[in-house]
């Protein structure tokens, strides 16, 4: 995509991306802020895939909606009020959140603007998979092993500790 | 507390202490709610206690660990005795909307959806109401209730649409009874045939229902064809070539009867909802090898060869063979008494198994008894077990997921008439 | 990929779904009647559509759109002859399971929706479920692209000018099959919009007009949007004698997913918990075996 398609495309779904997950704490329904969050983290693949990285673009858009939808069957588990038929305030401890956010925005923003990012414009048909295989299998090879290991060992781990007995009656 | 309406005192019950802001105590406390009650305190500092007469050593723990009330209660509650305490923030640290209750299966405390299935669904008798209870998919609690109510006001209304023929049978017998009078052979053996037809109509019908909560679309199928074959021969009298065509109707229910002896059909039923209560009837008590047929005590059916079915095992899958069984038999047996009828000439026998003018017929669902009324008045009915049956079924589906909770509740074969 | 791509791919989906319908009628033991298909269409179209009490507006109104949205994404990624390959897209295999993941949002969406119990019931079976069949779809995919080294569909199907995939990783087949049945909302694996269960169409059962009969379209898309990948992955995509590109893997994809309507109607429905326990103590462990058995065929035949 030339310059003006990718800016045409940046900035208003970023825009769009920067709405929704600020509608993430304004609804106080548990579904709709999930999959708020969820719309946010899929504009934001549309983000990657306009700028040349479509195979992270589309993993990410498989792997938001599941993660999501997983995340608000837990909130609508543990949460009172889940339909937000009450109006619960989903903010907390107003001030020092307030504080954090503007002082790690600006700090995020500083390193984006200052960072010297390599001045390199892909062609929209890079072969991105390629490059991918060559960097896990090669240079993070050990970290992607170490960390897939212990995710799964962590998943499995917790939930045969959580669990009491089956809730089944066979 | 005794004769005293809390809402009266301007206050609403909760489920749990956490989320109670006034606690009221009447007098004599038992010692082990007592040792409830202050920890239950230690953990709500907010909460005031209102009481009456009060134990004294209890008291004086409670009093230790009571922070204050507040202004609003003290005027309204006339039972505020000298254990009020002066003001305080109620809502403390309390979340207001805590989840309060019991814990689950799984030891989390979770809100129970509830909701009512029914009373019209693709998969129960229209009619049939269960009021369930759900802790996500696992059914916690669920009641069974029939909404129907047959009008038995006149001399020739049915209790129950559901087996009309059946009790046509069982009003005429009783009728007959007690007149003394004997029906001719030939009525008999029609009667006979008719009850058994529609007996395999009415399991043939159930199994279609159950297929439908199975999800077996296949199965759906065959059953409504099975249906389609029988049902032309259905009804009083029965059509006079009677007993030739009856047999692509047997051969149309045995394709049914080897899909329900299958493995398929075992992998969703077997072991579910193993039942053996004394007070169910009909093929629900013969599935656990409980209960009797009383059709073996009529010489009428004694000629045809009857046999009653039984099987032990008492889950869903016993009730679903000894079912399918006994619509193959009946359509046997069906088909022998339509024979019989042809060839039956003269007056029959009027065979007494039953004391008084009590007629006894084997329904579907167990056995229906009518007894005559006064002349002119209306008969008295009565079907033991179905009442039964809907307990059970509402008892079995506790503890399952709700798929396999409502195949076991089908496999019962409820009915939602109630018969006085 | 010419400019018409798209829209040829809204016209395979619409006559597509419309030959789906016919076949679920055969399956079904009825007569195909497209006539009628278009007719209670039509008759759908004009109810007017539902707003229940106590619903969630915005998540029951957009479910339907979320839900057509993903099949017709699943369905671009269909390489049905190598003159039209769908919208090209090289990693393609990945978007198309990209594009499934968000039948899950979508039921999610119709049944919370949907304010009623049992509908929120469906909604939370299917996302139960949902972890099971989403890895080894995900793994599946690698595993059949591991022969041909890429994820572009088209790709795969040319490395099975020789042999289906079929003969070669049967193992694949069988795992991929219940997968995508259970996301594509088939039976046996129909936990969320179980007919008999959930009181009507489960999760969807409060839809009525346009939205009734956007969820029904969306539902056969998804079927041939699956049976055609299938057939591509699995079944050699348009190779075949005699006949033109096009026709064979028109063929296929029909005969896939008349095979997938027929064992919905054959076996009962299969129940959730089972259903989960299977997918996590066998699929799961099962198709990491499978990526490894693919990746010593791979070097064992195709390179």
């Amino acid at each position: 995509m030339n310059d003006v398609a990718v800016a045409l495309v940046f900035w208003p779904v970023g825009a769009l991306m920067l709405l929704t997950a600020l509608y993430v704490f304004i609804t106080s329904s548990m579904a709709r802020a999930g999959l708020l969050l969820l719309a946010a983290l899929a504009l934001e693949s549309i983000l990657f895939i306009a700028l040349a990285s479509e195979y992270l673009g589309t993993l990410m858009l498989l792997m938001m909606s599941a993660e999501m939808v997983i995340m608000v069957f837990f909130m609508v588990m543990f949460m009172p009020d889940p339909g937000g038929l009450m109006g619960m305030d989903m903010t907390h401890d107003k001030r020092r959140s307030i504080a954090a956010a503007v002082v790690l925005s600006v700090a995020l923003s500083a390193v984006a603007v200052a960072t010297d990012w390599p001045a390199r414009v892909l062609p929209p048909d890079a072969p991105d998979v390629r490059a991918l295989g060559f960097e896990i299998m090669g240079r993070s090879m050990f970290s992607f092993l170490f960390a897939a290991t212990a995710i799964l060992f962590t998943m499995v781990g917790g939930i045969l500790v959580a669990k009491q007995g089956g809730r089944y009656a066979r | 507390m005794a004769g005293h309406d809390p809402a009266g005192l301007g206050l609403t019950p909760v489920a749990g202490a956490e989320a109670a802001e006034v606690l009221l105590a009447s007098s004599e406390v038992p010692e082990p709610l007592a040792s409830f009650v202050a920890g239950e305190l230690a953990r709500s500092p907010g909460l005031q206690v209102v009481g009456g007469m009060v134990d004294l050593p209890l008291r004086g723990r409670l009093l230790g660990d009571v922070v204050g009330g507040s202004p609003a209660a003290q005027g309204e509650d006339p039972h505020a005795g000298h254990d009020m305490h002066g003001g305080h923030d109620m809502h403390g640290g309390h979340d207001m909307m805590a989840i309060v209750g019991e814990p689950s299966a799984d030891g989390l405390v979770m809100e129970p959806i509830d909701f009512r299935f029914g009373p019209v669904t693709g998969v129960l008798p229209g009619g049939l109401a269960i009021e369930v209870s759900l802790d996500g998919d696992v059914v916690a609690s669920a009641r069974v209730r029939a909404l129907l109510r047959g009008g038995v006001d006149g001399p020739r209304d049915q209790p129950d649409l559901l087996t009309p023929i059946a009790w046509q049978v069982a009003v005429a017998v009783a009728a007959e009874r007690s007149e003394g009078a004997a029906p001719p052979a030939r009525l008999q053996w029609e009667r006979v045939a008719a009850v058994e037809i529609e007996r395999s109509l009415s399991h043939l019908a159930w199994l279609r229902s159950l297929s439908r909560s199975l999800g077996w679309a296949q199965l759906v199928a065959l059953a409504q064809r099975a249906i389609i074959a029988v049902a032309p021969h259905a009804g009083l009298p029965a059509p006079p070539e009677g007993g030739a065509s009856l047999a692509a109707a047997e051969a149309a229910v045995t394709r049914v009867r080897r899909l329900v002896e299958g493995r398929r059909f075992a992998a969703r039923t077997r072991g579910r909802g193993v039942n053996a209560d004394g007070a169910l009837a009909g093929p629900n008590a013969r599935a656990a090898a409980l209960g009797v047929d009383t059709r073996e005590e009529d010489p009428l059916y004694r000629e045809l060869g009857f046999k009653a079915v039984i099987e032990e095992a008492g889950d869903a899958r016993a009730r679903s063979l000894a079912r399918i069984f006994e619509a193959q038999a009946s359509l046997g047996l069906a088909r022998l008494a339509l024979e019989r009828a042809r060839s039956a000439a003269g007056a029959g026998t009027l065979e007494a198994f039953a004391t008084g003018g009590v007629a006894c017929v084997e329904g579907p669902r167990g056995p229906l008894l009518a007894v005559p009324g006064a002349p002119g008045g209306a008969a008295r009915f009565a079907a033991p077990g179905t009442e039964a049956a809907r307990t059970a079924a509402g008892a079995a589906m506790v503890g399952l997921e709700w798929s396999a909770a409502l195949v076991v509740a089908t496999s019962f074969d409820l009915s939602p008439w109630v018969v006085a | 990929m010419s400019d018409f791509a798209p829209l040829a791919v809204m016209l395979i989906a619409g006559f597509g779904a419309l030959a789906l319908a016919c076949v679920e009628q055969v399956v079904a033991g009825a007569r195909p009647s497209p006539v009628r298909i278009a007719r209670d269409a039509v008759l759908s179209l004009r109810e007017p559509i539902a707003r229940p009490q106590s619903y969630d507006g915005w998540l029951f109104h957009l479910a339907p759109a979320l839900l057509l949205l993903s099949a017709i994404a699943a369905l671009a990624m269909v390489p049905w002859a190598p003159g039209f390959r769908g919208i090209e897209v090289e990693s393609g295999a990945i978007v198309f399971a990209a594009a499934l993941a968000y039948v899950t949002p979508a039921v999610f969406m119709a049944g919370w929706g949907s304010g009623r119990p049992l509908a929120v019931v469906g909604a939370f079976r299917f996302l139960a479920l949902m972890l099971g069949y989403a890895m080894p779809i995900a793994m599946i995919t690698t595993a059949v692209a591991a022969p041909a080294g890429s994820l572009a569909p088209a790709a795969i199907v040319e490395v099975q000018h020789a042999v289906p995939m079929a003969l070669v990783q049967p193992y694949s087949l069988a795992l991929w099959l219940p997968a995508v049945m259970a996301v594509a909302l088939l039976a046996p694996f129909d936990v969320a919009t179980a007919p008999g269960e959930l009181g009507g169409a489960g999760v969807f059962s409060r839809y009525t007009g346009l939205e009734a009969a956007l969820v029904a379209l969306a539902r056969r898309v998804l079927l041939l949007a699956v049976a055609g990948m299938t057939a591509a992955l699995f079944l050699g995509g348009w190779h075949g004698p005699l006949l033109p590109d096009a026709l064979w893997m028109a063929l296929k994809t029909l005969a896939v997913g008349a095979g997938l309507l027929w064992a919905g109607r054959v076996f009962p429905r299969v129940e959730n918990d089972r259903l989960v326990a299977f997918a996590w103590t066998f699929a799961v462990p099962a198709s990491i075996g499978a990526i490894a058995l693919a990746g010593l065929t791979t070097l064992l035949f195709y390179r």
